[in-house]
């Protein structure tokens, strides 16, 4: 037993339970926060009970928290008094991103900022996903509360969106921001059908006069940092950059950190209203990173 | 050679001041109230020439109009554009905060971006200040508004990045990673914009001047700052400022005020719908459409009319004819002794309906072109004229760069390119609403999506029906609603918001001919319709649809009930529109 800490969000995926049963058969942490999500707790009911059940036989204090998508402020009000409460001087503190919203992700890691504390985080990838769809019912995008940076007057909007399954969703983005232009990044490679589902679909973006596509590649070492910083680093002065991400999990690290090396820019989340309750399925490589 | 497309359709603030004169028709019906010193709304969905409008009239573009026009600039209406759709006001911080505090925090942003907005504009002007000395506007700022300037820029360039200096304080105080981060040195529009436009009155070139303060896009201000900023409208005092607005009409902003009042149209306000049925060539919007047209002709040397440039296929326009040769003949026959306006009304109902009827059930589709068609599948919307106009000359272009052709001139788009054209936007749209309505439009649910589509389906084998057998108004592709107590009549009505958002559906309100009656017309997409085969020019008439049927098409994808002499509705069926 140790005095570090785990941090998950709930859900009713195969990944989910696999994953957290798999990390603690490796190490005990003194205490789970697991936040779930009001709008899903009875889809995820089974699987908190597993993740109770697992701590009480290991003795790992547990903290369930309820949140909402709905209901954003009160949901940042519970990340922000259930993490500025917590001890983490000299500890680490596991983040398991894997079905964390990226807002989640975002909140948290800005709210664990300048804490004494090594941050982890951990991502499972799955075995596959649902074939059709993964999300539907688009929510109106919103900035992120505390990481919309510093907006300038009179200046034009670049818009960079790192894109996934979801293509309407890239277009939901562009409507809504309209941007001077924007910047696709592409995640490469053929993993998990990409080539078909991201890469393809994506293509009939290239004839847009204000979009640029670019390669980024979330399952490298940097999360695709670099690539996203060379697209934007030349306008952050200048104009206003909002930042959001529909692909891969890991891109949400590139860009977070992407935000703290320039405070100025925005992050945006696209909300989903619905989420397939066959989402993924299995469980399939674990990908660590320290912040 | 570079070609540029003459019907380029991007959003009007990325066109750059030249092409807004070069693309801007003037002669609109709502121009003149503009550069009026009324409030104003501007009432519209995307793409119907909000922006451009305001855009236009503001004061950068004005002055480069004077430019061009070697003319003095006009400084009794200052126009001054202020987009709401920024990434500042996006942010959310301030409902973390209690009322009190989210109001005051939201205000400071709207007040220093709208006088921002005031000194960058006005810093344009060159030589604003030469007659004056600067230091006595310096003083008066420091004095009415607490602002110490820096003292070598001059003294508007000096404001403007005060005040960007201001945006970004608060916004650091905003962001502070705590429950009640607030920002204390908020201002309002009383303490802020109003003594600056009084400042801004003793420059001389200023001294009549009114200011127009061009809120774009609004429907983007958070509830806070619409109840300020109709607070501002009901105050009617309108010699120094007024408000231009342009905003959605689907959730548009609510009309309360900070204290709880309300604005009303007429009083403190004038509210003009962008949104024009298209009746005809003569109605305004089909002059609107071919000025334009032929604008964008002109400004790209084509020396051709609209109708020269897309020209309808010669066989479609020999096989209307006929039809109507048929239809006339049809007239004398049936009418006993018609008059000859008898007649012409005959052969108006009757004579496109007969085309689409005499068509073989094994033809294809019917060949769409011509500039009036496009006209009337724009159903009334600027930038729904202009995109397939785009897409047809971006092919015939890609096709002559395909062939190895570098120079060579676009005189006409070829009907069976408008054709294809058509039919692909067409698809596409009925595309979108199979597939993307719920990943796409905010608070459209899956279910939601698939009663549009049913919806859809419906309204389209409804006019399909009514083109083929109707007796009397074939080519009515407008409904209203009745039986407005049907208990899921607020589902329906949230549904056709939503189209209305997607827009897949417009709404103008007009008077019955016969009720006299204010009613609200639904107008379908009409790029809809080649898809289905169906005409879009429509005729003066609509169809009165029951809420019930309308329902229970979405829901439950039953047809709308149709018989050939009348009405699905026994009523209301024959009253026209005009």
């Amino acid at each position: 037993m140790n005095s570090d800490i785990f941090i998950t969000v709930a859900s009713w995926e195969e990944r989910f339970w696999l994953g957290f049963e798999r990390e603690m058969n490796q190490y005990s942490p003194a205490n789970v926060l697991m936040y779930y999500y009001k709008e899903y707790a009875e889809r995820t009911s089974s699987h908190r009970e597993k993740v109770k059940q697992l701590c009480e036989k290991k003795g790992i204090g547990f903290h369930p928290y309820e949140v909402s998508f709905k209901e954003g402020k009160e949901s940042w009000k519970i990340l922000y008094e259930t993490l500025t409460e917590l001890k983490v001087t000299k500890k680490t503190i596991t983040l398991d991103i894997t079905t964390m919203p990226r807002e989640t992700i975002w909140t948290i890691l800005n709210l664990l900022d300048e804490r004494d504390a090594e941050i982890k985080y951990i991502y499972y990838k799955p075995e596959g996903y649902h074939e059709e769809w993964l999300s539907r019912n688009a929510d109106k995008p919103r900035i992120v509360y505390k990481m919309g940076g510093i907006a300038k007057l009179g200046v034009p909007t670049k818009l960079v969106i790192l894109t996934g399954y979801d293509v309407d969703r890239v277009q939901q983005l562009i409507d809504f921001f309209e941007p001077e232009a924007t910047f696709l990044g592409i995640q490469t490679g053929n993993q998990l059908d990409n080539q078909n589902r991201n890469i393809a679909r994506h293509q009939k973006f290239k004839n847009e006069p204000d979009v640029i596509l670019f390669d980024v590649d979330a399952y490298s070492e940097d999360r695709g940092f670099a690539a996203i910083e060379q697209q934007i680093s030349g306008h952050v002065k200048h104009l206003n950059v909002i930042m959001s991400s529909l692909g891969p999990k890991l891109s949400a690290i590139a860009l977070y950190k992407i935000h703290k090396r320039y405070p100025d820019t925005a992050l945006a989340y696209a909300p989903s209203k619905e989420f397939n309750p066959e989402y993924s399925h299995g469980i399939g490589e674990t990908v660590v990173g320290l912040l | 050679m570079d070609y540029n497309n003459p019907f380029e359709y991007e959003a009007a603030i990325k066109l750059g001041y030249d092409k807004i004169l070069d693309f801007y028709i003037q002669d609109f019906n709502y121009s003149r109230f503009i550069r009026s010193r009324r409030n104003i709304f501007l009432v519209g969905e995307r793409g119907c020439g909000k922006t451009m409008a305001l855009l236009y009239n503001s004061l950068p573009v004005q002055m480069r109009k004077a430019e061009r026009d070697n003319t003095p600039l006009n400084l009794d209406i200052v126009c001054v554009h202020i987009p709401c759709n920024t990434p500042l006001t996006h942010k959310k911080e301030y409902q973390l905060l209690d009322d009190f505090q989210a109001s005051v925090v939201s205000e400071h942003f709207l007040v220093i971006s709208i006088m921002f907005a005031i000194a960058d504009t006005l810093s344009k002007i060159p030589n604003l200040t030469t007659s004056m000395n600067e230091s006595d506007i310096r003083e008066d700022l420091k004095f009415l508004l607490a602002i110490k300037l820096p003292p070598k820029k001059p003294v508007l360039s000096s404001l403007a990045l005060y005040f960007q200096k201001e945006v970004g304080e608060a916004q650091r105080a905003i962001n502070a990673k705590k429950l009640d981060a607030f920002y204390e040195n908020a201002t309002s529009f009383s303490a802020g914009v109003l003594p600056l436009l009084t400042c801004l009155k003793k420059i001389p070139k200023l001294a009549n001047s009114h200011f127009a303060l061009m809120l774009d896009d609004a429907h983007d201000l958070n509830i806070n700052q619409i109840r300020a900023l109709n607070s501002w409208i009901a105050y009617r005092d309108n010699s120094l400022f007024s408000f231009k607005i342009a905003t959605a009409k689907v959730d548009r902003p609510p009309s309360l005020t900070a204290s709880g009042g309300a604005i009303l149209e007429g009083h403190d306000y004038t509210l003009i719908d962008m949104e024009q049925p298209y009746q005809n060539r003569l109605s305004d919007f089909g002059k609107l459409a071919r000025d334009i047209i032929n604008r964008r002709l002109e400004k790209n040397a084509i020396m051709k009319t609209p109708e020269e440039f897309f020209p309808v296929n010669p066989q479609f326009e020999a096989d209307v004819k006929e039809c109507e040769d048929r239809i006339r003949k049809e007239a004398a026959q049936k009418l006993g002794k018609p008059t000859q306006k008898q007649i012409t009304d005959y052969v108006y109902k009757y004579a496109r309906a007969e085309y689409f009827r005499s068509r073989s059930k094994k033809a294809n589709w019917p060949p769409y072109s011509g500039f009036e068609t496009l006209v009337h599948l724009s159903t009334g919307v600027i930038r729904n004229l202009l995109e397939p106009c785009y897409w047809m000359y971006d092919k015939i272009v890609s096709e002559k760069y395909s062939k190895g052709e570098k120079d060579f001139i676009v005189n006409e788009i070829p009907y069976s390119v408008q054709t294809d054209i058509i039919l692909e936007r067409s698809k596409k749209k009925w595309d979108f609403i199979r597939n993307g309505l719920d990943n796409t439009i905010t608070g459209c649910s899956r279910e939601q999506a698939l009663q549009l589509y049913n919806l859809f389906e419906n309204l389209a084998i409804l006019f399909k029906d009514r083109l083929l057998k109707h007796k009397s108004e074939p080519r009515a592709i407008t409904f209203t609603i009745s039986d407005k107590e049907f208990e899921h009549y607020n589902k329906l009505e949230g549904l056709l918001g939503i189209a209305r958002k997607a827009q897949l559906l417009y709404t103008y309100i007009s008077s019955g001919k016969e009720s006299g009656k204010r009613e609200l017309y639904y107008v379908p997409n009409r790029i809809l319709w080649p898809d289905r085969g169906l005409d879009p020019v429509g005729q003066y008439s609509h169809v009165s649809i029951k809420a019930r049927h309308l329902w229970a098409a979405a829901n439950n994808n039953k047809k709308i009930p149709f018989s050939q002499t009348g009405a699905e509705e026994g009523q209301g069926l024959f009253d026209n529109e005009q």
